[in-house]
């Protein structure tokens, strides 16, 4: 949730530059990342949900759909966010099992003078939503419920937009169907942005995944309420830059030349030509676009963008606020955790021999000057990087900043035992590249240690999204260690 | 002079109401429509 406090600065900047109405929607998706949270996490993952729910109340976000991730916490604790939650959770098709009648709000309306937009939610269901026997919930197919609130918000209304996590697939079938609506707001399992595309005669669009962007939209909404092909007034606007160049250039030999002997400078008068032409285009084009203004058949036309939430980008000091309460909070309720687990980071007494990583130190005795060479890398320093940013307690963190974890083998999977690793175990160690060493370092076998790790074992924690510039090859010989003679 | 005279005449013909960031035809709307998704991800500052 790094990115909210920018994305909330943009958000004032741009409102800022423009004097006309806004709508803040999300596709949905907000809270979790999974559908359902593994018990271990559902103390710090909530905490970090409220906090994305307070950030939005203060970027003052208009509606958010109901995705199934938004579900990972049960649907009891959606609810008592949706009733802290100043905007409003939109979905459809999240119904009640008993009358078929929507959990949440199932549509919008907003009026910004003599303009009504209507908003609809709609929750993707890929058939993977498990609802617990006491949750009163079901989600229908988008065939059953659209139809009705389709009909009735296209009649009062002048934009209809729908924020729908389906799938692109699926939403391309939306906009077969529903020709009414204009715009759809995806929220897709896609990692890239998506600029809006007319599908049928909707728009559909999309950020990428993990709120790395910010799209905005500068609407012009006609009468005619169809999106119309740019390519006019792209024409227009490119004509008036030739014109610009032109009349520069003519002012330029203007100034330069006397004007007895302009009519003898054939490049003076064969500008003055191509400016007489580029009027007469210009002049065509604007009265077209007039006129079909006039009569109400102009088309709508949209500008679109999308911000990359920088880390360089300057944050809004309120949500800046919250992010760190929440960073605070939760690292707070694993420093409690671990406490409960009734060991501490350095005790001596923590089970060792259990195991199965036997730490750098057992590695550093017959291979020193490996060890020296990891010393110097940012692997060693990784859990150093969570102390100074008081995330050492984050089990979200955790598993990618100590030695816990290759390919089957886990300790990451228990609480517990990652909140108190011994101090041996608190870096990226020698073990996370070449596999638990207790075997090894017993029988100094070559079999029983890895000599060079798969791609697969770096990817557990340089994934595109935390890492986009992630290479195996090129990274892998950044952090191989000089080599061993034994 | 003749010229830059015409050229203020053709200019003043063009109708203010048809640029495309004007409001002064009936029917037109501005609207600015920010919008995101999948807040929650990876991009939690870990360190």
């Amino acid at each position: 949730m790094g990115g909210l406090s920018k994305k909330a600065y943009q958000l004032e900047k741009i409102q800022g530059l423009y004097e006309f109405p806004h709508l803040a929607l999300d596709g949905g998706n907000l809270l979790f990342k999974q559908e359902r949270v593994a018990p271990g996490l559902l103390q710090q993952k909530k905490i970090t949900a409220e906090g994305i729910i307070d950030a939005y109340n203060l970027m003052q976000y208009d509606a958010v759909a109901v995705g199934r991730n938004d579900l990972g916490a049960g649907l009891s604790f959606l609810k008592e966010q949706a009733a802290r939650a100043k905007f409003t959770w939109l979905s459809a098709n999240l119904v009640h099992k008993t009358d078929k009648k929507p959990i949440f709000s199932a549509s919008l309306i907003r009026k910004f003078g003599d303009l009504t937009v209507g908003i609809i939610g709609l929750t993707g269901d890929d058939g993977k939503v498990q609802f617990q026997d006491n949750e009163d919930a079901v989600i229908l197919p988008w065939q059953d419920v659209l139809p009705d609130y389709i009909a009735d918000l296209s009649s009062r209304c002048d934009l209809l937009i729908l924020l729908s996590n389906n799938t692109t697939q699926q939403n391309q079938k939306i906009t077969k169907s529903f020709e009414d609506i204009h715009l759809i707001i995806q929220s897709s399992p896609s990692s890239k942005n998506s600029a809006p595309k007319l599908t049928n005669k909707s728009l559909i669009a999309q950020t990428g995944k993990q709120g790395k962007y910010l799209g905005w939209m500068l609407i012009d909404w006609q009468q005619s309420r169809t999106w119309g092909r740019k390519g006019a007034i792209k024409e227009l606007a490119t004509k008036k830059q030739e014109l610009d160049g032109i009349n520069g250039r003519i002012s330029r030999i203007e100034r330069r030349e006397k004007e007895e002997d302009l009519s003898g400078n054939s490049s003076y008068q064969n500008l003055l030509q191509s400016r007489d032409r580029l009027l007469s285009t210009i002049i065509f084009l604007e009265n077209e676009l007039y006129d079909l203004k006039k009569t109400g058949h102009a088309p709508s036309t949209y500008e679109n963008y999308f911000i990359a939430m920088d880390i360089k980008l300057p944050d809004q000091p309120d949500v800046e606020k919250i992010v760190k309460k929440v960073k605070q909070n939760v690292n707070q309720a694993g420093r409690s955790k671990a406490a409960k687990a009734a060991t501490t980071i350095d005790n001596p007494e923590m089970p060792v021999e259990k195991l199965v990583f036997a730490g750098w130190k057992v590695c550093a005795q017959c291979h020193q000057p490996q060890t020296d060479f990891w010393a110097r890398t940012n692997h060693s320093s990784a859990y150093q990087t969570l102390v100074e940013q008081e995330q050492q307690f984050n089990l979200d963190c955790l598993p990618c900043h100590v030695t816990a974890e290759y390919g089957a083998t886990k300790i990451s999977d228990n609480d517990s035992a990652l909140l108190s690793l011994p101090s041996i175990l608190l870096q990226v160690g020698c073990e996370i590249c070449h596999g638990p060493g207790k075997p090894h370092a017993a029988s100094q076998a070559p079999n029983q240690i890895s000599r060079k790790p798969a791609a697969s074992i770096c990817l557990r924690c340089h994934t595109p999204e935390r890492d986009e510039e992630f290479n195996y090859g090129n990274d892998l010989v950044r952090v191989a260690c000089p080599a061993s003679n034994r | 002079m003749r010229r830059l005279i015409i050229l203020i005449l053709f200019l003043s013909l063009i109708p203010s109401g048809s640029t495309i960031a004007g409001s002064t035809v009936a029917g037109e709307h501005n609207l600015l429509l920010f919008y995101s998704n999948d807040v929650i991800g990876e991009t939690e500052p870990c360190g």
